[in-house]
Parts: structure tokens; sequence; C-alpha cells
């Protein structure tokens, strides 16, 4: 599967197209568009090797269940399951509001006022800190393969500098333990700058493409930039079926 | 005219429609004192003294039987108790009869489900409505809310944030309440507010900076405006003393 060297994306065509895989210590960058089955690809770049696998948009059982349904083993997974406490902190929130708002009408001035005279204001944090859980178990990890699931979470919630500087963490730490970071995106939703600043980041950068032709889609999974392998560098047109990515006409562009 | 209102109308002296701030020398720059009900934005860097101004405007309030009241949002009780205890003009009993009443803010807003970052239209009208609760079941002519900057941070937008100082204002203006709202500015920088919008709202700005006197920082109080009043305009020098609290001296104007 993997020699010394490289580690193997999980997906035949694309390691070929990539000469042996993603080189140890790259951090990779995936844009992906609606439409373009990122989804899919981000699970089955997640079924060779050791993973750790940072899911922000499906739950845990939903990244299962549908792995399950491509005959995709998930045991070599260790899933950060991001979206369950988001979603769990979402509806702690929401409950605590509609109960906040039957008791305002209830509450008596002079018991505030009491309250508020005495006492230390609690230290209340909104949600837990995800950008936190991202940095620390990426610095903890002994995985082969990071995947971040996707970036844009952590862009909604957070400032651009702090992910980046997050992800300039993950990075040097990538590189020391010898691993594979990839990292998902949506193109053309963080600004240019930002995507500009992304790119300068990877050093390896894939795209997934959609076009329409006529009353057809035509996907297409290009190579952007391998740093320092420029000859690597090529687009394949693709489509999916049971098995997952089916990577067809590789075509090199150097 | 009704018989009444010539009676009450007989009755007005310069206590009902000026508030004295206790601040001998700040009374006479504002012309006797702040009109009753205004709005004031005391503006000024961190450390430039725009707690203890607030504090003594209080304390001197509740000496002419004044109630007052004082919402803090960026310090804890019991360190603002702490920080005031060095001065003469504080006296723990006016807090413990009730004269003066320091709440923080946060513990209020936690009770009422406010733990967010940022506050909704509807959250930002219900802290209003127990802001002016609470000014009225106390019954207070002074408040202080140090520091609206910390407020304002919570209201997402510039309209949420006018809306609210507006509403607030006129509510307490209709208590005959006198307001004091703190604003931090970044040090030697001449802004009156964070937002730009609450400088606008407030009928009086007091602008607290430093000038630099061949190397020596020397704190300055200026009266930016005051809606009602024919107020001095002058930078003096302001100090601040454990004996008498705020003192203001005129500025020597020398040649540095």
């Amino acid at each position: 599967m993997s020699n010394d060297e490289f580690i193997s994306t999980g997906i035949d065509k694309l390691d070929r197209l990539l000469e042996g895989g993603i080189l140890r210590g790259f951090t990779t960058l995936i844009f992906g568009s609606p439409g373009s089955s990122i989804e899919i690809l981000s699970k089955q770049l997640s079924i060779t090797g050791s993973v750790l696998y940072f899911t922000t948009e499906e739950t845990k059982d939903e990244v299962v269940k549908t792995m399950s349904r491509f005959g995709w083993n998930p045991e070599n997974i260790d899933f950060v399951d991001i979206a369950s406490k988001y979603s769990q902190t979402i509806l702690t929130r929401e409950e605590k509001r509609v109960s906040i708002y039957e008791q305002r009408s209830k509450l008596k001035i002079k018991e505030l006022i009491e309250l508020g005279s005495s006492g230390m204001a609690p230290l209340v944090r909104e949600e837990e800190d995800f950008l936190a859980i991202l940095s620390n178990k990426i610095r903890l990890s002994s995985f082969e393969k990071i995947i971040i699931n996707s970036l844009d979470f952590f862009l909604s919630r957070y400032s651009q500098e702090e992910v980046l500087r997050t992800l300039h963490a993950a990075k040097i730490n990538n590189i020391e333990k010898k691993s594979v970071l990839f990292i998902i995106m949506t193109r053309g939703i963080h600004g240019d700058i930002f995507e500009r600043r992304m790119e300068g980041i990877a050093d390896c950068i894939l795209e997934l493409e959609v076009i329409q032709k006529g009353s057809t889609f035509e996907r297409f999974l290009a190579v952007k930039k391998m740093r320092n392998y420029a000859k690597k560098i090529g687009i394949a047109r693709y489509v999916i079926d049971s098995d997952g990515f089916v990577l067809e006409m590789i075509e090199r562009i150097m | 005219m009704s018989e009444g209102m010539v009676v009450s109308e007989g009755r007005i002296t310069v206590e009902d429609v000026v508030c004295k701030t206790g601040i001998d020398e700040l009374d006479v720059q504002l012309d006797g004192g702040i009109p009753v009900g205004n709005t004031v934005l005391m503006v000024g860097s961190s450390g430039s003294g725009k707690t203890t101004i607030c504090m003594q405007f209080l304390a001197n309030g509740a000496r002419q039987g004044e109630r007052g009241v004082f919402f803090t949002i960026t310090e804890p009780l019991f360190k603002l108790t702490k920080n005031m205890q060095g001065f003469d003009f504080y006296d723990k009993k006016l807090i413990e009869s009730g004269m003066i009443n320091l709440i923080d803010l946060r513990i209020i807003s936690e009770r009422l489900g406010l733990d967010a970052e940022k506050y909704t239209v509807e959250d930002a009208s219900a802290l209003l409505e127990v802001l002016k609760d609470i000014a009225d079941e106390l019954n207070v002519k002074r408040l202080v809310i140090d520091s609206i900057t910390a407020l304002c941070y919570r209201l997402q937008t510039k309209e949420m944030i006018r809306d609210f100082i507006f509403k607030l204002g006129s509510s307490l203006a209709a208590m005959n309440c006198t307001t004091f709202l703190t604003s931090e500015v970044p040090p030697n920088e001449v802004k009156y507010s964070q937002y730009d919008i609450e400088e606008f709202i407030a009928d009086g700005i007091i602008f607290l900076g430093d000038v630099d006197r061949s190397g020596d920082l020397i704190r300055t109080l200026q009266l930016i405006k005051m809606r009602g009043t024919a107020h001095s305009r002058i930078k003096s020098a302001m100090s601040i003393s454990s004996k008498n609290g705020i003192e203001l001296t005129p500025l020597l104007k020398s040649r540095a």
C-alpha cells in the first residue's frame, strides 16, 4: 500500500495520479463545491491507515452509516465528533432559552437586586472551544492520517487569524509526526485572500470541480499543487459508483 | 394655570433642576451641576479615573439623600469595594443602608438567560426593562453603568446600540434619574466612544485624558458637551487622592 515515503490516499487511481500517494509530512488542502461528492471523498480517504477524523457537519453515526453503504470499514478510524457536540450545545442552549423565557415574567425584581448585589458572576462559556479541541487532538495524535472535514465549521466560529494559527501548528505537528493532514474546505465562501493563504500553507492542493455540459455534469479532480513535484500536477475525470470515487482519463499538465 | 401647579412651581429649587456631582470645581464648570435626567458619557482610557468619578458622584448624592445604583460589568463587586475603601468619600454605611447599590450586571444577565456573546433584540429589550425596573424599585436618582462599552459589545448593530441608550436615557430621565455611562477608549486618542454612537445619544460628555508635561503625565478632565448648561470647555488638571477623591485645578499653560 504505502512505502516509507508515501502514504496511500486509499484510492488506487488517485495514488497513481499522485505517483505513490501523499508524501509523509504533507498538508493537503482539498477544495470542494456543492455536488462534488466531497463528503464521499473524505470518507474514502480514511479507509486505509490509522486515521483521526474530525467531522463537523455529519455525526459519527452518519459517517459510519455512509461508509458501510460503500462497504468501507470504519474500525481504523478515531472520530472526533464535533457535529454531535455542537448539536448538543445548540439543543441545551435552546432549552435554556425557552425555560428562561418562561421564567422571565416570574422573576421578582427584589430577588434580582438581591442576587446582583452579592456574589460573583458565573464564568460562562457559551460553548466548547472546538478549535482548541482540534488543536489539542492533532498535537497528541499518533495517527498516519488526519482528516479535517471541514474547515468551514471552524471558520464560521473563529476568526481567520485564529484558524490559521491553529493550522500552522497542526502543519508543524504533521511534519514532525510524518503523518499526512487533509483539510477540506469549500471554495468561494471565505474570501480570496484567505484561500490564497491556505494555498500557501498547503503542500498539496486537490480540487473537485463540477462542470455542466449540456444536460450532464462532468466531474474533475485536479491536483493543483504538489510541493517539489511539479510533474505530479494533473487532472482526472471521476464518477461515483458503488465503490466510491472512480478516476478515469488522467491527464498530466506538465 | 391651576393653583396646584403654581404651588409646586414655587417649591422648585436648584437641586430639582441640577444634579450636583459634589466635585466642587466640576460643578462650577457645569454652571451648577448636571441637568437632572441627563445621560452623561464618562470617557477615558483604562486607569483614567472613570470609575472613581462615578463612585464619588454616587457617594455625594447618597449623602444628600439621593439613592444611587452602580451597575458593574467589567469588575466583580468585591474588587470594586476594595478599590473604593481607600477613599475618604467612600463609606461602607452608604452601601449597607442601601443608599448606594452595587449590582453586578453579569449576574442579572445570567439570570435573564443573557449569557450569550451577542444579544438579540429581545435580549436587549429584556435587559432594558430590568434596568428600568431596578431603578424604579430602588427609586434611584443617580445611576452608573460601568462600562457601556462592554454592554455595546454585546449589542450587534449600531441601531441596537442607539436604540438601547436612547430608551435607557429617556426612561431614566422620566424618573428624574441622572446617569453616568463610562466609555472606554484607547489612550491618546481623541475619540469619545468605541462604537461612534454612544456620544451622539448622550446628553453630555466628560473626557478624561492625559497631557505630557516634560515627560510627566498629568491627568486631565474636560467637559465636551452638556445639554442644558452653559458649561466651561476648559481642560483642567485632575488629581485623585484618597483624602479628597477627585480634584480639579487649572491646567497651567506652559511651554513644554
